[in-house]
């Protein structure tokens, strides 16, 4: 998951030959396509709105896919075109089903700032503020049924819905998806910098509550 | 505990807890820089509390890309329609007859 540093220009894999294909109709090129991107597109999807609307979001979008790879002129990466696509049509579905989607508006949000441990738990009888008094619990002691336990799996993911949006967004591509962070900048148009900041804030929320739930 | 000793160990962790515990993704991301590297790298060797949250976090990390729901199908339900959406875009229009 490491590879590129994140902030580098993303080096791009040849994607002409898959391109030049699909611009000429080829099935099987299409299929792998599909077959490669359709589960990461759904579940992205399926973080903005209900999965039957996601279903239908991400046929729309493999039918423009289609309808435009005549016109694609390769300025991005196929796979962020295409994510592009999905983004666009969920969020514009998401905003408009506000009311009838519970969870899209949901949880903190502005809290960009928000420490990343609570001041008050950062206060060390002799060194004062800014300290450790003593260390957060040791996870690594705990058994793993504990750990990797359909509840824990549950909350995590309740957890990313209640997320503020681009946390969620940065956060789902990054650590679920397992995308490289100049990947996510491209997709989502953020600086290198801003996508390391919605990371830090979505993994440290995910730590601070799964502290909560194995406590 | 005398305001001496207090520098000292303040010193010596180099950074507080409270500014080593935002480094974390940057570390994870090797993204630090050289300097912020060399202070969190030598609090940490120092203090069992920002060693017990590194792992933590790198815990929740895995925990996430585990918690992918795998209840997805591979292809979508209108797979055929987009095959055939993609012999008509694709093709030249008849020119013949």
């Amino acid at each position: 998951m490491q590879g590129t540093a994140p902030g580098e220009p993303l080096p791009r894999r040849d994607e002409s030959a898959v391109v030049a294909s699909l611009q000429a109709g080829d099935r099987d090129v299409f299929r792998s396509l599909v077959e490669e991107l359709n589960p990461g597109l759904t579940r992205m999807a399926r973080r903005y709105v209900p999965e039957a609307l996601a279903a239908e979001i991400v046929q729309e979008t493999w039918m423009a896919v289609v309808t435009s790879i005549g016109g694609f002129e390769q300025r991005s990466a196929l796979k962020t075109w295409i994510y592009r696509i999905m983004l666009n049509k969920v969020r514009t579905l998401a905003k408009r089903e506000a009311k009838v989607v519970p969870f899209t508006s949901v949880g903190p949000s502005g809290d960009a700032h928000r420490p990343a441990v609570d001041a008050d738990r950062l206060v060390h009888p002799d060194f004062g503020h800014g300290y450790w008094p003593e260390a957060p619990p040791r996870w690594d002691m705990l058994p793993a049924e504990r750990l990797e336990s359909r509840e824990i799996a549950a909350s995590i993911r309740s957890a990313i819905a209640a997320l503020p949006e681009a946390q969620r967004e940065v956060l789902t591509l990054r650590d679920v998806e397992g995308w490289t962070g100049p990947e996510v900048c491209e997709i989502l148009g953020i600086s290198a910098v801003n996508q390391r900041v919605l990371l830090h804030r979505g993994r440290t929320t995910l730590r601070a509550m799964l502290e909560e739930e194995l406590r | 505990m005398s305001e001496d000793d207090t520098f000292f160990i303040d010193n010596e962790l180099r950074i507080a807890c409270a500014d080593a515990v935002e480094l974390v993704t940057e570390f994870l991301d090797d993204a630090l820089s050289p300097e912020d590297r060399a202070n969190f790298e030598i609090h940490l060797s120092l203090c069992e509390g920002c060693q017990a949250f590194l792992d933590q976090i790198n815990r929740t990390i895995t925990l996430t890309s585990e918690s992918k729901t795998t209840t997805v199908d591979v292809l979508p339900d209108n797979f055929d329609a987009l095959l055939d959406a993609l012999d008509s875009a694709t093709s030249k229009p008849e020119t013949g007859d």
